[in-house]
């Protein structure tokens, strides 16, 4: 389809439910309802949260209570989830594994099946290294994928929901021409990611990585959890009850959490399983890169690392050892 | 259906164990395996994961729970009557099947005595299909026990060989070492293996805390006790109970484990082969 | 049931808790039907016999009359809440606190050395035994709703040990502190929803630190490589937790 055609195909959508999509605010850009294509930043590196938080929220009830009588809280939270990179699309088909493993998470289950995900080509930074997490493309878990060929856009259909907004005129079938130029601007993407890091058999490394080492990777880290917290495939959340004012009703409350932060592993007389950010960090990656590679590459916990700990480069002296 | 949902149960009974421990009869029956846990809820202050400590064979479920906290001092609040909000029954549980035929040692520290007496329970329900029970009991002095008639009941009968060891001897301490020489000392759990003929064919389960585990542990399998055949339970922060939350994930590098799922029963193997689980004050 | 008796007290400081706890009047109102408050501005009408279910208290103590005083309340309440950076870290008041003392301090402020007895600005903590603490300058209007409502309900609130960057994220705000200001917010306790960050402007700190968590070398380490005056990031760091031994230290 002709890119001048956007517009036609945003409108379309938005009668889906609201459209939810990349927007510039400041230095940085976050996913936000937008009701026109002209809010939308079409070529951004990465949004600050990933768009997960339309599945799993930062800060959502999980139910209310009154007494001990309890209730489930539900919206039929449809929508569209608007310019979605391919990292983030691999983020929530890592995030589906636990979420919608049995017993699945209902508000999880509902909202992925209701939220309705158009993805985007992406512009990399320097910062990106998703080719080596095997996530520089999405094979599924969208229901439109948009590829900026220049003029053009290639769209790849996923889902018959999808299918049902490219019954329009303005969508072409591809041509021999249109193939060789997805070839072509699929090759520049990939070959523009210059950051690369080898996961091979890292979980062991990182299991017999020396304290010392770890002492000197984390020496700088605050313990602030921004690097979970940004993380598209952090999976982590903690609960909390808010009381209202009249002492027995209120609601159940579930957070995004950080294994980074003190309460992560804290259990009750304060005995601390990991106490500080040697443990911390030796868990986080373990959970990330340990076993199943569960790190999409997008680069977030280094780009807002308040003390700028690079996530790559302790890979890589965890491998060197030193 | 929703598992984050809990069920309102009524509290049917509170029993005081010790001056920190409550046993409370739930109205509800869940048929669980001994081992398994229940989140319990009281709305407004939050969720606490516990074991529940009676055999499904018993009837209703009930737990013993000591106050440390929040959640468990409201629940030490609630007497008879009053709801609580339960999901579950979560985890694995004992692996009673391939224990089946042979004997049985159970340790108990502590706490750890509420999920071993869901197996002892059990294992005194179908005496038929299991071998010789022993028992062996730490506490600190006798006010710190728990279950005080059933274990005392117990002493005195053939169903099952109670060892008991004590840190700080009081009367009825010092009164039960008099009667039962060969089962009963002074001193920490680990203790009693002295007076314990450790059979390889048998199986162990083992609760308390951490601390006593590792020991317990150590003086086993230095016995010559076959650390497959033994079972443990550990404990983490819980959040979810059904492997989502990852509060209670152990273990680093490429074996790590969800103590809610794959948990909270491990084998003395999958102990021994995990890393990052020692236990920091 | 027997309506729970609350008392309010202050100390030095500059009542500005207390205030924003009376201001609460709409809020309150459900609670107060509940309550029974008492407030003391100047912790002197304290009526003898009277006991409290939860004292909420506010400010440092500076003299050895104030100290008195705290420790009567404390015999005389269940629970004592520590309201406001002053009760929690010793105030602003604390911020020479190792570095001027506080005879020098009075020579400069009367004149003469000895005008009366004064102790070195410290956290309640420092004299009796605090339940909870609430801690901002000032505090925050949700937070202390929410703590009276666990205190009521029978249960000591959950106190914040997480930080404000915490909050910053979950607000989704860009980072101050990578944008070039120094922004205490990886030292700070969250509960006040990134306030200051939120506005695009540094944390100060004002919640004080989280205790025996935050990493204030680390912390130092990433202002100097940020390019910041190690006389500055000092003077940063004590502002509102100069008590706390780390930043005592800190040369
Ligand atoms: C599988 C399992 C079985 C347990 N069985 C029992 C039992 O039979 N009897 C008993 O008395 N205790 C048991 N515990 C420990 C019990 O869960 C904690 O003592 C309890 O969660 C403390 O909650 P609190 O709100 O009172 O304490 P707080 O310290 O106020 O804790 C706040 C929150 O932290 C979490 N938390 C704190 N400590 C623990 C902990 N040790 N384990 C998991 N989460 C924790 C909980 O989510 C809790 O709501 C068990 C723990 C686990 C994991
Ligand atoms: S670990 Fe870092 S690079 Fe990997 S997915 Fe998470 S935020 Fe992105
Ligand atoms: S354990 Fe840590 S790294 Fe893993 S999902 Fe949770 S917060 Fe993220
Ligand atoms: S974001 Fe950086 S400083 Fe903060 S916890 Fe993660 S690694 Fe440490
Ligand atoms: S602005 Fe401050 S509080 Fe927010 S993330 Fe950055 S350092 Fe943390
Ligand atoms: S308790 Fe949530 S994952 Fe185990």
């Amino acid at each position: 389809m002709a890119k001048a055609d956007l517009p036609k195909l945003f409108r379309t959508l938005a009668k889906y439910g609201p459209v939810v999509a990349p927007v510039r605010v400041g230095e940085n850009v976050v996913f936000r309802e937008v009701t026109s294509l002209e809010e939308v930043e079409l070529e951004y590196t990465r949004s600050l949260t990933p768009p997960k938080k339309l599945f799993l929220g930062p800060q959502e009830e999980i139910l209310k209570f009154d007494g001990e009588k309890y209730e489930e809280v539900f919206e039929d939270g449809k929508a569209v989830l608007f310019g979605v990179h391919a990292c983030d699309i691999n983020g929530l088909l890592k995030l589906d594994e636990i979420y919608l493993d049995s017993p699945q998470d209902e508000y999880y289950a509902r909202r992925r099946e209701n939220v309705m995900i158009v993805g985007m080509s992406c512009v990399p930074d320097e910062r990106c290294f998703c080719t080596s997490t095997g996530s520089s493309y999405a094979y599924g878990g969208f229901d439109l994928f948009l590829h900026d060929i220049g003029r053009e856009y290639v769209v790849r259909v996923r889902t018959e929901r999808g299918y049902e907004f490219t019954k329009d005129g303005y969508f072409k079938r591809m041509e021999e021409k249109d193939f060789l130029a997805f070839k072509k601007a699929e090759e520049k993407k990939v070959r523009s990611i210059k950051r690369k890091v080898d996961l091979a058999g890292i979980g062991d490394l990182i299991d017999v990585t020396p304290k010392s080492l770890w002492e000197e990777l984390t020496a700088k880290c605050l313990a602030c959890g921004s690097c979970n917290l940004v993380c598209p495939t952090c999976q982590c959340y903690d609960v909390l009850d808010v009381l209202e004012l009249d002492i027995r009703s209120g609601s159940r409350i579930r957070r995004w959490d950080s294994c980074m932060l003190k309460r992560h592993a804290l259990v009750a007389g304060g005995g601390n399983f990991r106490p500080t950010v040697v443990e911390r960090t030796a868990n986080r990656l373990s959970c990330k890169v340990g076993g199943e590679i569960r790190c999409v590459g997008c680069g977030r916990c280094t780009v807002y690392c308040p003390a700028k700990i690079d996530l790559v480069e302790m890979l890589e002296r965890i491998r060197v050892g030193a | 259906m929703n598992e984050l949902i809990p069920k309102p149960v009524k509290i049917l009974k509170v029993k005081d164990q010790t001056p920190i421990e409550k046993l409370f009869t739930l109205g509800v029956k869940l048929g669980q395996k001994p081992g398994q846990f229940i989140e319990m809820s009281i709305a407004g202050v939050g969720e606490a994961p516990v074991s529940i400590c009676s055999s499904p064979t018993r009837g209703n479920v009930e737990v013993c729970v000591r106050r440390v906290g929040r959640v468990t001092n409201a629940l030490h609040r609630l007497g008879a009557g009053a709801r609580v909000g339960v999901r579950g029954p979560y985890g694995n549980g004992f692996p009673l099947e391939k224990m089946r035929g042979s004997e049985v040692v159970l340790v108990a520290g502590g706490i750890g005595m509420a999920p071993v007496r869901a197996v002892l329970q059990y294992l005194l329900d179908k005496k038929k299909e299991y071998g010789e029970i022993k028992l062996l009991y730490g506490i600190r002095d006798y006010s710190m026990m728990l279950f005080k008639d059933e274990i005392l009941k117990l002493m005195n009968s053939k169903a099952c060989t109670v060892y008991l060891s004590y840190e700080k001897e009081d009367e009825v301490c010092k009164r039960l070492r008099k009667e039962y020489p060969e089962r009963v000392c002074q001193g920490v759990v680990t203790k009693l293996f002295e007076m314990v003929k450790l059979n390889p064919e048998a199986h162990a389960v083992v609760c308390g805390p951490p601390v006593m585990f590792w020991f317990v542990f150590k003086e086993m399998r230095n016995r010559g006790f076959p650390i497959e055949r033994l079972y443990m339970t550990l404990e983490r922060r819980m959040k979810c109970g059904i492997g989502k939350c990852k509060h209670c994930v152990v273990g680093v590098g490429s074996m790590m484990k969800y103590v809610c799922k794959d948990g909270p029963v491990f084998s003395g193997v999958e102990a021994l082969t995990m890393r990052g689980m020692k236990y920091v004050r | 049931m027997k309506k729970p008796r609350v008392g309010i007290f202050g100390f030095t400081g500059c009542a500005g808790d207390q205030l924003m706890i009376l201001n609460l009047e709409d809020e309150l109102l459900d609670l107060v039907g509940a309550l029974d408050i008492k407030s003391f501005t100047m912790a002197s009408s304290l009526v003898e016999d009277d006991e409290y279910d939860v004292a909420f208290v506010e400010g440092s103590i500076t003299t050895p009359k104030q100290k008195e005083k705290l420790e009567q309340i404390r015999n005389k309440s269940k629970l004592l809440v520590a309201i406001g950076d002053c009760a929690a870290w010793g105030g602003v008041q604390a911020s020479c606190n190792g570095i001027v003392s506080v005879s020098k301090k009075m020579v400069e402020v009367y004149g003469s050395r000895n005008v009366w007895e004064i102790y070195e600005s410290k956290p309640l903590s420092a004299y009796v035994k605090v339940d909870f603490v609430l801690p901002g300058c000032p505090i925050e209007k949700e937070e202390f709703l929410r703590a009276a409502t666990s205190l009521l309900h029978g249960d000591i609130p959950e106190a914040v040990d997480y930080p404000v960057c915490v909050e910053c994220k979950l607000r989704e705000n860009g980072c101050v502190l990578l944008e070039g200001r120094l922004c205490l917010g990886p030292i700070t306790p969250g509960g006040c929803k990134a306030r200051c960050p939120s506005l695009g402007v540094d944390c100060i700190g004002c919640r004080g630190v989280i205790d025996g968590e935050s990493r204030i070398k680390s912390a130092i380490e990433v202002f100097k490589e940020a390019g910041f005056e190690k006389d500055y990031v000092k003077k940063r760091l004590r502002m509102f937790a100069a008590n706390y031994p780390e930043i005592l230290e800190v040369k």
